[in-house]
């Protein structure tokens, strides 16, 4: 479970509170700019909020003892140093929480890196860096799972696949946040933010209304209708 | 210090020692910077002792190959902030910023004292530590080595020649004259270290 309570930071957040359920994909939507990495970095304790809290399972990111073990996040890139090889990357990121080796070999089956271990990052293409990014999330075969724009840089195929790993996660009971401006992707719950403010937050069926779509009341929430 | 209150704290330092040590062993360019580090060591002691029986040849070799042992530091410290967003992992899997810091130093202090031993003296590992201590304050490695070098090969020798009582004080005397400057070799990290760990506590990722 995922809170966020009354976060805010001069300029960029406003009072922004929603929550994310297990077993449930929460769709974390907004225009580019209106908030979503900033709310995402303060869940994870990369940034800090002025007032407000966010929490995983009543805690802080920073007192989670062994974190890789509660919450995977994938950001912008992959997070390895472009000279170290895929798997020393994941290697040391076992290391730091004490998971077992073998999970390095397991995770780089499951993203389908397994050919690609012995390479360089720095070598990898957009799509694979993200797929190397959500290889070292999963290490520690975790309950939460935070994503910010995960589809970035995937090709279709790329795409696809990421939508039905993310359902069948959520279908495993874990927590599925992933933040995204675009909108072609199965949710069960969806956050609308914009200019820094939660402008919608429920079911799928809550939010579109009457809108008829997601897309209608994401264009109406946001004001972007106006071309 | 939120870190030392926590229960389990000594074994999550080893685990967070450990995954540092491996990101340490598996850098390309820390390897060719202690590779190269060591040689030129070697090959100037080798020359030092032909050319002066007399002098201790491993002093006269660190008194230069010292330069590598800042680059080695720095690296430590700046692979964090090169292009792919390392640090963001780092926090990520141990995101209690000043046990993490500690267990960097402890890694560090562990691989220069390593690349060191064959020298005899501990002198170079008060160096890399200063430089880790500049590469996490500046976050850039050519800034980071720029500002080592001018500290060690210019600052110092200027401020020894205009000041000579103030040899105690200077980061570089222990290695010459040991007695002497083992207070300043100590401090001077020391002092990087508590100031990059609280930058580092405070400043954005």
């Amino acid at each position: 479970m995922i809170r966020i309570d009354r976060v805010s930071r001069p300029r960029i957040l406003h009072e922004v509170s929603f929550e994310a359920r297990p077993g449930r994909v929460t769709g974390f939507l907004g225009p580019n700019g209106a908030g979503k990495t900033s709310t995402v970095r303060i869940l994870l304790g990369l940034d800090r909020a002025s007032t407000g809290t966010a929490t995983i399972n009543s805690q802080p990111y920073a007192a989670l003892p062994r974190p890789l073990t509660v919450v995977g996040a994938l950001l912008d890139g992959s997070g390895a140093h472009r000279a170290r090889t895929a798997r020393a990357h994941l290697r040391w990121l076992a290391a730091s929480n004490a998971l077992p080796r073998a999970r390095v070999g397991e995770v780089l089956e499951t993203v389908g890196l397994t050919e690609a271990a012995g390479r360089r990052a720095g070598r990898f293409s957009l799509g694979m860096s993200r797929r190397l990014g959500l290889a070292a999330a999963l290490l520690g075969d975790p309950p939460v799972l935070v994503l910010d724009e995960p589809f970035n840089g995937l090709d279709p195929a790329g795409i696809l696949w990421m939508r039905e790993f993310l359902s069948r996660c959520a279908a495993e009971g874990r927590t599925v946040l992933l933040s995204s401006h675009l909108l072609d992707f199965p949710v069960d719950d969806v956050v609308v933010i914009n200019r820094g403010r939660v402008a919608a937050h429920g079911t799928l069926a809550e939010v579109q209304g009457d809108h008829g779509s997601l897309e209608d009341a994401f264009l109406a929430l946001t004001g972007a209708a106006s071309w | 210090m939120t870190a030392t209150a926590r229960p389990g704290a000594p074994a999550e330092l080893i685990t967070s020692v450990h995954a540092e040590l491996h990101k340490l062993g598996t850098l390309p360019s820390l390897r060719w910077a202690a590779g190269l580090t060591w040689a030129a060591t070697v090959l100037l002691a080798l020359a030092a002792h032909r050319a002066a029986p007399a002098a201790d040849p491993v002093a006269t070799a660190l008194r230069w190959t010292q330069a590598g042992f800042l680059v080695f530091g720095v690296l430590t410290a700046t692979q964090e902030y090169e292009s792919g967003g390392q640090i963001r992992a780092t926090l990520l899997a141990v995101p209690r910023r000043f046990a993490l810091a500690a267990a960097k130093a402890t890694a560090l202090i562990v691989a220069a004292a390593v690349l060191t031993l064959p020298t005899g003296t501990a002198y170079p590992i008060s160096v890399a530590l200063v430089g880790a201590g500049l590469g996490w304050l500046l976050r850039n490695a050519l800034a980071a080595v720029a500002t080592g070098l001018t500290l060690y090969l210019i600052a110092c020798p200027v401020a020894l020649s205009r000041w000579p009582a103030a040899a105690n004080w200077l980061p570089d005397t222990a290695l010459l004259d040991p007695g002497r400057g083992a207070a300043a070799a100590v401090l001077w990290p020391l002092a990087l270290a508590v100031g990059a760990s609280l930058s580092f506590r405070w400043r954005h990722a």
